[in-house]
Parts: C-alpha cells; structure tokens; sequence
C-alpha cells in the first residue's frame, strides 16, 4: 500500500488527547483478556440449540 | 459512581470477545480430550423431550447466594415428586445434603481445577488449598468455606448417589470432572456448547460438530442460564421457575467475597475495580444489589435469551436482579401452590 504524504506543515502541532481513567480500563481489561476476566462459557447472541448442522 | 455506571455499561459489548478470548484455547483442549470419553455417555439428543415422568415443569437451582438466604427445601421437599428438578453443579452439594437428588445437574465451566470441587475432589489436598482460595472466599455456598470438611461430605454423598445423578455435561468440562463423574458412575448425557455461529466462515462451533456430532447448545455464559436453556429446548418445558438465580450480591457481601476479586485486584489497582461493580434496585423486593461486569453480563445475556422463547419464566429467587417484563417474580410457593 502506498503511503501518501503530504509536502506542507501544519501551523498547529497536532498532540494526541490524552485517554480518560475509563479508556485506560478499557484497554487493559482487553489486553488481560486471556485471563479470568470473562464468564464461565462463550454466548452467542440468538442461538438457542442445533441438532445437526446443514453441510457447508 | 456515575463513572463506574459508564465503564460497566460500556465493556458489556467487550464482554462476549473477551469470554472468548479467554477461553478458546482452554475449551479447544478440553473438547479434544475428551473425545475419547465420548463413549462413556450419551447424546443430550437422548434427553429431548424427557419429563423423568414428572409434569413438564421445570424448578432451575442456581447456586446464587439467595439459595442459602432464602432457604426453599420445605417447598422443593414436597414438589420434588411432580416437577423436573434441574441443578447447576454449584448447587448439587446443597441438593443432596437436603436429600433432593436431581433429574438433571448440568455442568459446563473449563476451569482445570475448581469445578471438581462441586462434585467432591478425591484429590484434594493442603498444598492445593494453598494454591487457590476460591471456596475459601467465594459467596455461594459458605459451607464450601470449611474445604476439607465439605468436600470429605460431598465425596460420600456423590458416591452414594451418583449412579441416580443425570449430568448434562459439557464437552468442555475439564478431565478432572469427566473422570470423577464417570467414577460416580452417573449417566452422562454430553452436549456442546455454542462458541461462535456455525454459519461463520471457519467456525469452530462447527468444527466441533462436524467432529463428535453432538447436539450445540447456547449456555448463556454461565450454568445457570445452560440449565434453563436445557429446560427450555431440549426438555421442552413451558414452565420453568428459578432459584438461586442472583446474578448479583447481597449489598452486605464484601467486595473480597465476589466472584472475580482475586483476578481484578491482581491486573487493575484497588481504587479501579469499584468500576467493575454496580448497585442495582431491585422493585420487587425493595432492595438493593450490587453486581459485577461478568454477572451483569450474564443478566443481559439471559434477558435476549428471555425474549426468544414461548415459555414462562418464574424467578423465585427472592432476590438478585433478574426482574424485568419478560419474567414472572413470584415466591416458590406460589409458584407451586398454582402450577403443581
């Protein structure tokens, strides 16, 4: 992929906004997600039970 | 506080990926090895439509800490003959001590080491209590408080009456309880669970089915939600009461107390795991109750699973914070009084 960069300065320096107390928790709570951090079983949203399962 | 409401609101759409992020790996290698297990019981398929000559009417026993408050045997004594008694393992324990065995005790968690436990551990000893403090700590069933003394008990009641035990046992459940459940010579009926949609390309819900053919049910996160899901589509009750269905903690339990203290004060630093926590007002029984992003998580997850059924739920809980329009609150005896 090529990389498109622009021949002018920007008059601002552009600072990244800093992440809130909750972002932070967020991003954590993902990265030590192989931990014990979630439920006892996955869910999967409107499944109920299959029998069988139609071949692919 | 109104942060913590934020952050808890927030992550429930994370909770789904980190559960499975967590747990694939696990639940890869307990479904592998127990494949050579597979003949020691049957399909679930065998349990559809059962009513264990009962009326199709289900009792679910969660293993909140309402089934200690609240104690129910007296009602449970006397319908246990005429309705489909459905425990999670976390509730087997209390079930038998009371001398109700169960048609069906579902079990499903990964966990290598804990879930044993439920079913009495031939193995346990010091030097594992020392590594793990779970029964020491946990809010279910304080009598698992006293490890030793319990599980010395739950041993010689699962011996006794494991050859009547049904178990709908997950093909995740870890080596240690397909061992001890096939040595307490209880009939297994083995199902899988959901762990992604089947139509997804690569699935590996599919991947497991294609394997063992076993029927694929959605747990709803937890046990407790499993062993409805099993009431609701594989026994096909219509009616089906719950106790012991918190999905939440008394407001008195300490913070140390909850299910995931250890691990979220081991990665997350004191002051930041309130945020992990949430009151919440039950209306019904003028109360308030607090929960965890998990149990949380289990609340909406069972709510949906609420919304796409034709049968009637009964929390007969007397308590937690599953309320709401999609169920019916009232108190066991009535329950029973009106349908039985």
């Amino acid at each position: 992929m090529a990389l498109l960069k622009g021949n002018y300065k920007l008059q601002k320096t552009v600072t990244k906004g800093k992440l809130t107390e909750e972002e932070k928790l967020e991003i954590l709570l993902e990265k030590k997600a192989h931990k014990k951090l979630g439920g006892s079983m996955v869910y999967v949203s409107k499944k109920k039970v299959n029998w069988d399962l139609k071949p692919k | 506080m109104t942060k913590s409401k934020k952050f808890i609101d927030k992550i429930q759409n994370k909770m789904g990926d980190v559960t499975y992020k967590m747990l694939i790996k696990r639940i890869k290698k307990n479904i592998s090895y127990n494949y050579s297990y597979l003949k020691k019981g049957s399909s679930i398929k065998f349990l559809k439509n059962q009513n264990f000559g009962k009326k199709k009417i289900a009792i679910i026993i969660g293993s909140g800490p309402s089934l200690k408050r609240n104690d129910q045997t007296t009602v449970l004594k006397k319908c246990k003959d005429k309705v489909i008694i459905i425990a999670s393992d976390g509730s087997l324990f209390y079930c038998l001590k009371n001398n109700i065995v169960p048609d069906l005790v579902v079990t499903l968690d990964s966990h290598p080491t804990r879930i044993v436990r439920w079913f009495g551990d031939e193995n346990l000893n010091l030097n594992k209590l020392r590594k793990d403090d779970y029964f020491r700590r946990q809010d279910l069933d304080i009598d698992f408080r006293k490890e030793m003394l319990a599980n010395n008990l739950l041993l010689k009641l699962t011996n006794k009456f494991g050859k009547k035990l049904n178990i709908a046992l997950c093909t995740t459940s870890s080596n240690a309880v397909v061992k001890r459940l096939i040595k307490m010579q209880s009939k297994i009926y083995w199902w899988n669970p959901f762990v992604d949609d089947p139509d997804k390309k690569n699935s590996i819900s599919r991947k497991i089915f294609n394997k063992n053919k076993l029927p694929l049910i959605n747990s709803g996160g937890n046990t407790g939600s499993a062993a409805w899901m099993i009431a609701d589509c594989v026994l096909g009750c219509r009616k089906i009461a719950m106790i012991g269905m918190d999905f939440a903690y008394y407001n008195d339990t300490k913070l140390n107390r909850t299910q995931y203290y250890d691990f979220l004060t081991k990665y997350f630093s004191r002051k930041n795991i309130y945020h992990f926590f949430k009151k919440i007002y039950n209306p019904i029984t003028k109360s308030n109750f607090y929960t965890d992003h998990v149990y949380y998580w289990y609340r909406k997850c069972f709510f949906e699973m609420l919304s796409n059924t034709n049968s009637i739920t009964y929390n007969c809980t007397g308590g937690g914070i599953l309320f709401g329009k999609s169920i019916k609150f009232v108190d066991l005896k009535t329950f029973c009084n009106k349908y039985i």
